[in-house]
């Protein structure tokens, strides 16, 4: 069964797209939310794994300042209001591992967990830019590569202990005994790391998905994919062709293998962006009409085409063993998405490619993957 | 009248989870928040208000086994609400000692920006020791160092919001122009704490700034109040310290070149109110029966920095031992240590005082009994409103909706309708000009 997820941003991931989206409202986009509201709606409708906030958005800062819709909400109060508005998709927000602290990440993660009754994730930016670095003060790049990743799975693996910090029957509420939490099986972490220094426990109850899904995208070092193949529950490749991301898909199982993961704990989807007509011809002309007024000089792969060529390109592609899925990025918002709902997804289905309906409650039901114990359990026994 | 509802799990007694109307295993989830939240818009209300900590609550280094769960994230909280609600105001705490600008102006812009101008901050510099251990820190910053970092803090954040000009969204389809750069201004801020170059990623907020927001009562955060603040969530429980209050930190914003107007002061009011006084008063001891003593122990030995644990429950407060200790004591500590001394009171008493106490306002009565007590406070200058903070959710805060809030309609005291969109319109508050 194949997995999808679509990544919103600005108004789609073309730079032009704000040209040509919404045109017969005339009104500019806005910075809100309420244009993406039946966006995220039409997504759950049509089933989707989860919608991604802050990927990839490198791709509308092209063509210099002023040129595209580079507003940016931040993800995570963003996540928030979409989850309020949906039942059963799941919800991704971004965040880099830079400039801030794990404390912060585990607690908002673990609310949106909540809020969401299990349907969050965190898309783990493991690189700040430079221009944030520049926002935040601190001096850009990094020490090192390998001291940079070293750094990012400390972080992540205290987060990961602050979530494990609640064991899953902490939050006891007992009202007969009067005991609200059970301390014995809430515990501080006592992290000492070389980057960190962390003694918890954390201030919110174990998630319900034990730990929201981690996502990931392939990074191009071996460092970084080593740490990637040993953390993400999903990881995001972007390859140019099938042949290319057969070999990553093989390369990150292979990787997988050599640290003892076991292959069906996490889950590789393909990055690709999307822009789609009812023809052939159209598509190309949108395409072309797009690339006139802004050129795209991005690094993610476009499907440009019919949703029954889509169709077929999930087809191959699974087939070969090149993705478990797909995270789609549409140029133009609404645009692609109603394309893609309508019209690919019960090409989809009726091939019996994709689900027809949701079967479990959480995010990780969804990706059919295992939910985390937590590491204290053998501690209390 | 302004009313905001402060959001505590459960309920703001302390053995409110323990009440049986209440779910307290939904306390986390969304269901909890919406109902809470719609039930506050249809009474009118300006504001929901969501506190933060950064470390769990602990008593000799374990969680409190009787109620050691404080608020989950309130940024989460206030951005989900945002989406299930039109008018009501959102306020999320966020700390300026571990967190940095950048983010947290982003963070604002865009709640402000998702719920159509309805989003304030509550800014605090944190006060408890055991935040520092979760940010790798051997000790928390020192108090004053703490409010010079929270002035440089917000100061960072305005300029931030400051970065585009209204009109920098040009959007012009047929020239290609998304925004006009020359009219987004990257900021230069190089300070004691903070050096942060760039603009926001986001047009200036809906309500220029995020109302700003501030909650402590200490001699360094009224000079702060009064420099920045445009709303406090107050305290003070008498009605005297009230006006007290309200007279020095507007006295004080002269000092800073600002109207006092410019400034709305919400005094946490948790009532319990019944249809009759008996039936007020029969709800109160039926709330304070299930407190149990572990608990009050916990927070009198946390208000009076003193381990009490070891002592028996019919043992005397140790009141000279405790003001031997060394304890930089409240006025609240003071008042009930002299009182244990007049009285003879017992360890259990005076938990028993603490835990029922629910350190804010409290008012025990009828419904116009209640709206007496509102009108009184607001008459005498002591206030501008209230927090709102029910003893239990959701029923307590039903009952003020649907009761209460009616009776100070009448009176001419409290809105009927919205009468703008924006949080700033609610509490009458002017939108900030660029600086």
């Amino acid at each position: 069964m194949l997995h999808l997820t679509l990544s919103i941003a600005g108004s789609g991931y073309h730079p032009a797209s704000w040209q040509v989206s919404g045109q017969a409202s005339g009104l500019p986009p806005s910075p809100g939310a309420a244009d993406l509201y039946p966006i995220v709606r039409a997504a759950e409708r049509g089933c989707l794994d989860a919608i991604l906030l802050g990927h990839g958005t490198d791709a509308l800062r092209v063509g210099g300042v002023g040129r595209a819709n580079t507003m940016q909400l931040d993800p995570l109060p963003l996540a928030g209001a979409l989850i309020a508005r949906t039942t059963r998709i799941g919800v991704a927000a971004g965040w880099t591992v830079d400039f801030t602290e794990p404390f912060h990440i585990a607690r908002v993660l673990a609310t949106l967990d909540h809020l969401s009754y299990g349907r969050s994730a965190w898309l783990v930016h493991m690189f700040g830019t430079d221009a944030l670095a520049a926002r935040i003060g601190r001096p850009p790049g990094t020490d090192g590569l390998s001291d940079y990743c070293e750094r990012a799975g400390e972080f992540i693996s205290a987060v990961e202990k602050l979530w494990d910090s609640w064991e899953d029957e902490a939050f006891a509420v007992d009202k007969a005994s009067g005991m609200f939490v059970d301390p014995d099986r809430v515990h501080r972490i006592d992290h000492h790391g070389r980057y960190f220094t962390i003694r918890g426990p954390l201030n919110v109850p174990r998630p319900p998905q034990g730990y929201p899904v981690l996502i990931q995208s392939d990074p191009a070092s071996a460092d970084g994919r080593r740490l990637v193949v040993e953390t993400a529950d999903i990881i995001l490749t972007r390859c140019a062709s099938l042949a290319e991301a057969a070999g990553r898909y093989k390369d990150l199982h292979r990787l997988a293998a050599m640290q003892a993961r076991d292959p069906s704990s996490f889950r590789v989807l393909a990055d690709l962006g999307i822009v789609l007509a009812p023809t052939a011809a159209e598509a190309r002309q949108r395409a072309e009409r797009l690339d006139y007024l802004v050129a795209p000089g991005s690094a993610i792969p476009r499907f440009v085409g019919t949703p029954e060529a889509l169709v077929e390109l999930f087809t191959k592609w699974s087939e070969a063993g090149a993705c478990d899925g797909f995270n789609l990025l549409p140029a133009v918002l609404p645009d692609d998405v109603a394309l893609l709902v309508d019209a690919v997804i019960p090409l989809a289905r009726a091939q019996g490619l994709f689900r027809a309906e949701y079967a479990g409650a959480t995010l990780r039901d969804h990706f059919g993957l295992p939910r985390p114990a937590s590491q204290y359990r053998e501690i209390s026994g | 009248m302004h009313l905001g509802l402060f959001i505590y799990p459960a309920g703001h007694h302390i053995a409110s989870w323990r009440h049986p109307a209440v779910d307290p295993r939904g306390i986390a989830g969304m269901d909890f928040y919406r109902t809470a939240a719609q039930i506050a818009e249809r009474g009118k209300f300006d504001l929901f208000f969501v506190g933060d900590m950064l470390a769990a609550r602990e008593k000799d280094g374990r969680v409190v086994r009787e109620g050691g769960l404080n608020n989950i994230d309130s940024i989460s909280i206030t951005s989900a609400i945002s989406a299930v609600t039109e008018c009501l105001g959102l306020i999320a705490t966020l700390s300026t000692t571990y967190n940095e600008p950048y983010y947290i102006a982003e963070r604002f812009a865009s709640l402000d920006h998702i719920s159509n101008g309805r989003a304030g901050w509550n800014i605090i510099t944190t006060a408890n020791d055991d935040a520092a251990y979760n940010f790798g820190q051997k000790s928390h910053m020192e108090k004053t160092l703490r409010y010079e970092r929270a002035k440089e803090f917000v100061d960072i954040c305005i300029a931030l919001w400051d970065s585009w000009d209204d009109d920098a969204v040009v959007a012009d389809r047929a020239r290609g122009v998304f925004a006009d750069p020359a009219r987004i201004h990257p900021i230069d801020h190089q300070g004691r704490f903070f050096s942060v170059r760039g603009a926001l990623e986001l047009p200036r907020p809906p309500q220029g700034w995020p109302v700003l927001v501030q909650a402590g009562g200490s001699p360094a955060g009224i000079e702060f109040a009064a420099m920045v603040a445009e709303t406090i969530f107050a305290a003070q429980s008498k009605l005297d310290e009230a006006r007290n209050f309200r007279d020095t930190v507007r006295r004080r914003m002269a000092e800073y070149g600002r109207c006092a107007d410019e400034l709305k002061i919400l005094p946490g009011l948790s009532p319990i109110v019944g249809s009759t006084e008996q039936e007020a008063r029969r709800k109160e001891a039926e709330l304070d029966e299930l407190i149990l003593p572990a608990v009050g122990v916990w927070m009198l030995s946390e208000q009076m920095q003193f381990r009490l644990y070891d002592y028996a429950l019919d043992a005397k407060l140790p009141t000279g031992d405790i003001r031997a200790s060394g304890g930089s004591f409240t006025p609240r500590v003071i008042s009930l240590l002299d009182r244990a001394d007049r009285e003879g009171l017992t360890v259990h008493a005076c938990a028993n005082l603490v835990a029922k106490s629910r350190s804010h306002g409290t008012f025990v009565g009828t419904v116009e009994g209640l709206a007496d007590y509102m009108q009184l406070w607001l008459d005498s200058g002591a206030c501008d409103g209230f927090n709102i903070m029910p003893a239990w959710f959701p029923d307590e805060l039903t009952v003020f909706v649907e009761q209460v809030v009616p009776v100070l309609q009448r009176r001419g005291l409290f809105r009927t309708e919205y009468a703008g969109s924006m949080l700033r319109d609610h509490l009458g508050l002017s939108y900030p000009r660029r600086r």
